[in-house]
Protein backbone atom coordinates (compact mmCIF):
# COMPACT_ATOMS: atom_id res chain seq x y z
CA UNK A 1 0.00 0.00 0.00
CA UNK A 2 1.22 3.44 -0.85
CA UNK A 3 0.10 6.14 1.53
CA UNK A 4 -0.35 8.73 -1.21
CA UNK A 5 -1.40 6.39 -3.97
CA UNK A 6 -3.95 3.97 -2.52
CA UNK A 7 -5.22 1.36 -4.93
CA UNK A 8 -8.69 1.02 -3.41
CA UNK A 9 -11.22 2.81 -1.21
CA UNK A 10 -10.17 0.53 1.64
CA UNK A 11 -6.54 1.67 1.43
CA UNK A 12 -7.60 5.30 0.99
CA UNK A 13 -9.57 4.94 4.24
CA UNK A 14 -6.41 3.81 6.06
CA UNK A 15 -4.43 6.73 4.62
CA UNK A 16 -7.16 9.21 5.51
CA UNK A 17 -7.25 7.99 9.10
CA UNK A 18 -3.46 8.29 9.47
CA UNK A 19 -3.54 11.75 7.91
CA UNK A 20 -6.22 12.87 10.36
CA UNK A 21 -4.19 11.63 13.33
CA UNK A 22 -1.07 13.37 12.03
CA UNK A 23 -3.00 16.58 11.31
CA UNK A 24 -4.36 16.59 14.85
CA UNK A 25 -0.85 16.15 16.25
CA UNK A 26 0.39 19.05 14.11
CA UNK A 27 -2.48 21.25 15.31
CA UNK A 28 -1.51 20.30 18.89
CA UNK A 29 2.08 21.36 18.18
CA UNK A 30 0.90 24.73 16.85
CA UNK A 31 -1.10 25.39 20.03
CA UNK A 32 1.79 24.18 22.20
CA UNK A 33 4.15 26.58 20.39
CA UNK A 34 1.65 29.38 21.06
CA UNK A 35 1.78 28.62 24.80
CA UNK A 36 5.58 28.35 24.94
CA UNK A 37 5.91 31.60 22.96
CA UNK A 38 4.27 33.50 25.85
CA UNK A 39 7.14 32.52 28.16
CA UNK A 40 9.97 32.60 25.62
CA UNK A 41 11.88 35.76 24.98
CA UNK A 42 13.51 37.47 22.00
CA UNK A 43 14.76 35.22 19.22
CA UNK A 44 13.06 32.13 20.59
CA UNK A 45 9.65 33.85 20.56
CA UNK A 46 10.22 34.97 16.96
CA UNK A 47 11.23 31.44 15.97
CA UNK A 48 8.13 29.96 17.63
CA UNK A 49 5.97 32.56 15.90
CA UNK A 50 7.42 31.50 12.54
CA UNK A 51 6.98 27.82 13.45
CA UNK A 52 3.27 28.43 14.12
CA UNK A 53 2.95 30.17 10.78
CA UNK A 54 4.72 27.30 9.01
CA UNK A 55 2.49 24.78 10.81
CA UNK A 56 -0.63 26.68 9.82
CA UNK A 57 0.52 26.84 6.20
CA UNK A 58 1.29 23.09 6.28
CA UNK A 59 -2.23 22.34 7.51
CA UNK A 60 -3.81 24.55 4.86
CA UNK A 61 -1.50 23.81 1.94
CA UNK A 62 -0.61 20.14 2.54
CA UNK A 63 -3.02 18.39 4.92
CA UNK A 64 -6.33 19.80 3.69
CA UNK A 65 -5.61 19.22 -0.05
CA UNK A 66 -4.33 15.71 0.76
CA UNK A 67 -7.42 15.05 2.84
CA UNK A 68 -9.64 16.17 -0.03
CA UNK A 69 -7.62 14.14 -2.55
CA UNK A 70 -7.86 10.93 -0.52
CA UNK A 71 -11.52 11.48 0.28
CA UNK A 72 -12.56 12.00 -3.33
CA UNK A 73 -9.98 9.81 -5.08
CA UNK A 74 -12.51 7.07 -5.78
CA UNK A 75 -15.40 9.33 -6.65
CA UNK A 76 -17.69 11.50 -4.55
CA UNK A 77 -16.99 11.44 -0.84
CA UNK A 78 -17.29 7.67 -0.52
CA UNK A 79 -14.05 7.21 1.46
CA UNK A 80 -15.01 7.43 5.09
CA UNK A 81 -12.95 5.63 7.75
CA UNK A 82 -15.06 7.16 10.54
CA UNK A 83 -18.19 5.15 9.86
CA UNK A 84 -19.73 3.78 13.03
CA UNK A 85 -18.84 0.14 12.43
CA UNK A 86 -15.37 0.66 10.93
CA UNK A 87 -12.25 -0.03 13.03
CA UNK A 88 -11.22 3.63 12.77
CA UNK A 89 -14.70 4.71 13.88
CA UNK A 90 -14.20 2.72 17.09
CA UNK A 91 -10.66 4.08 17.51
CA UNK A 92 -11.89 7.64 16.98
CA UNK A 93 -14.54 7.26 19.70
CA UNK A 94 -12.05 5.72 22.16
CA UNK A 95 -9.42 8.41 21.45
CA UNK A 96 -12.01 11.20 21.80
CA UNK A 97 -13.21 9.72 25.09
CA UNK A 98 -9.63 9.47 26.37
CA UNK A 99 -8.92 13.09 25.39
CA UNK A 100 -12.14 14.28 27.04
CA UNK A 101 -11.37 12.44 30.29
CA UNK A 102 -7.76 13.69 30.32
CA UNK A 103 -8.82 17.31 29.79
CA UNK A 104 -11.54 17.06 32.45
CA UNK A 105 -9.04 15.59 34.90
CA UNK A 106 -6.49 18.25 33.95
CA UNK A 107 -9.02 21.04 34.55
CA UNK A 108 -10.01 19.58 37.92
CA UNK A 109 -6.34 19.45 38.95
CA UNK A 110 -5.90 23.04 37.70
CA UNK A 111 -8.72 24.28 39.92
CA UNK A 112 -6.73 23.15 42.95
CA UNK A 113 -3.69 25.10 41.76
CA UNK A 114 -5.39 28.50 41.62
CA UNK A 115 -2.82 30.49 43.58
CA UNK A 116 0.13 28.47 42.35
CA UNK A 117 -0.63 28.50 38.66
CA UNK A 118 -3.96 29.95 37.52
CA UNK A 119 -3.35 33.43 38.94
CA UNK A 120 -0.14 33.66 36.88
CA UNK A 121 -1.56 32.47 33.57
CA UNK A 122 -3.79 34.47 31.26
CA UNK A 123 -7.11 32.97 30.17
CA UNK A 124 -5.90 32.87 26.55
CA UNK A 125 -2.76 30.91 27.44
CA UNK A 126 -4.75 28.53 29.62
CA UNK A 127 -7.25 27.82 26.84
CA UNK A 128 -4.43 27.35 24.30
CA UNK A 129 -2.69 24.97 26.69
CA UNK A 130 -5.84 22.92 27.23
CA UNK A 131 -6.48 22.74 23.49
CA UNK A 132 -2.88 21.60 22.88
CA UNK A 133 -3.22 19.00 25.64
CA UNK A 134 -6.54 17.70 24.25
CA UNK A 135 -5.14 17.44 20.71
CA UNK A 136 -1.97 15.66 21.89
CA UNK A 137 -3.87 13.16 24.02
CA UNK A 138 -6.27 12.52 21.14
CA UNK A 139 -3.53 11.95 18.55
CA UNK A 140 -1.38 9.78 20.84
CA UNK A 141 -4.43 7.69 21.81
CA UNK A 142 -5.43 7.46 18.17
CA UNK A 143 -2.04 6.14 17.06
CA UNK A 144 -1.68 3.77 20.03
CA UNK A 145 -5.17 2.30 19.60
CA UNK A 146 -4.89 2.21 15.82
CA UNK A 147 -1.44 0.65 15.62
CA UNK A 148 -0.84 -2.38 13.43
CA UNK A 149 -2.34 -5.69 14.52
CA UNK A 150 -0.30 -7.57 17.04
CA UNK A 151 -0.54 -7.77 20.74
CA UNK A 152 -2.73 -5.38 22.64
CA UNK A 153 -6.25 -5.22 23.90
CA UNK A 154 -9.30 -5.59 21.73
CA UNK A 155 -11.10 -2.54 20.43
CA UNK A 156 -14.87 -2.84 20.66
CA UNK B 1 -12.17 -6.56 27.46
CA UNK B 2 -10.93 -9.10 24.92
CA UNK B 3 -13.81 -10.82 23.20
CA UNK B 4 -13.45 -14.60 22.89
CA UNK B 5 -14.33 -14.49 19.21
CA UNK B 6 -12.51 -16.73 16.75
CA UNK B 7 -12.84 -16.32 13.00
CA UNK B 8 -11.92 -18.05 9.73
CA UNK B 9 -11.53 -14.95 7.59
CA UNK B 10 -7.88 -15.64 6.79
CA UNK B 11 -8.72 -19.19 5.67
CA UNK B 12 -11.68 -18.06 3.58
CA UNK B 13 -9.54 -15.35 1.97
CA UNK B 14 -6.80 -17.84 1.19
CA UNK B 15 -9.31 -20.25 -0.40
CA UNK B 16 -10.51 -17.46 -2.68
CA UNK B 17 -7.05 -15.97 -3.14
CA UNK B 18 -8.03 -12.42 -2.24
CA UNK B 19 -6.11 -9.84 -0.26
CA UNK B 20 -7.25 -7.98 2.84
CA UNK B 21 -7.45 -4.85 0.74
CA UNK B 22 -9.71 -6.49 -1.86
CA UNK B 23 -11.99 -7.91 0.81
CA UNK B 24 -12.16 -4.55 2.59
CA UNK B 25 -13.06 -2.77 -0.64
CA UNK B 26 -15.73 -5.39 -1.41
CA UNK B 27 -17.56 -4.83 1.87
CA UNK B 28 -16.77 -1.10 2.04
CA UNK B 29 -14.59 -0.87 5.15
CA UNK B 30 -10.97 0.18 5.71
CA UNK B 31 -8.21 -2.40 5.20
CA UNK B 32 -7.31 -2.06 8.85
CA UNK B 33 -10.81 -3.17 9.81
CA UNK B 34 -10.20 -6.51 8.09
CA UNK B 35 -6.67 -6.95 9.46
CA UNK B 36 -7.74 -6.20 13.05
CA UNK B 37 -10.82 -8.45 12.83
CA UNK B 38 -8.64 -11.27 11.46
CA UNK B 39 -6.29 -11.19 14.43
CA UNK B 40 -9.14 -10.80 16.91
CA UNK B 41 -8.23 -7.28 17.96
CA UNK B 42 -11.42 -5.67 16.71
CA UNK B 43 -14.86 -7.14 17.29
CA UNK B 44 -16.88 -6.35 14.15
CA UNK B 45 -20.44 -5.08 14.16
CA UNK B 46 -23.31 -7.33 13.15
CA UNK B 47 -23.51 -5.44 9.86
CA UNK B 48 -19.87 -6.16 9.00
CA UNK B 49 -20.25 -9.80 10.05
CA UNK B 50 -23.29 -10.17 7.77
CA UNK B 51 -21.51 -8.43 4.90
CA UNK B 52 -18.58 -10.85 5.29
CA UNK B 53 -20.96 -13.82 5.34
CA UNK B 54 -22.72 -12.58 2.22
CA UNK B 55 -19.42 -11.95 0.46
CA UNK B 56 -18.07 -15.43 1.24
CA UNK B 57 -21.45 -17.07 0.65
CA UNK B 58 -21.48 -18.85 4.01
CA UNK B 59 -23.50 -18.48 7.22
CA UNK B 60 -22.09 -16.07 9.80
CA UNK B 61 -21.44 -18.90 12.25
CA UNK B 62 -19.10 -20.50 9.73
CA UNK B 63 -16.93 -17.39 9.92
CA UNK B 64 -17.25 -16.42 13.57
CA UNK B 65 -17.39 -18.73 16.56
CA UNK B 66 -16.98 -18.19 20.26
CA UNK B 67 -13.42 -19.23 21.10
CA UNK B 68 -14.50 -21.69 23.82
CA UNK B 69 -16.66 -23.53 21.24
CA UNK B 70 -13.52 -24.36 19.28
Amino acid sequence: MSFLNPSSRAEASDSLAILTGAGTALAGLIYAAKVVEVYAGGAMATWLDNAQLAGGIAVLAVFLPLFYYLKTRFGGTAVNPWKGDDFFGAVLRRAAMTAFCAVMLGMIVLTTLDTLLLSRVSAETLVDGLIAFALFVFSVSFFVLGRSPGDGGAVE
Amino acid sequence: MSAPLANRIRVLRAERNISQSELAAAIDVSRKTISTVEVGRFVPSTVIALKLARYFGVPVEEIFTLAEDG
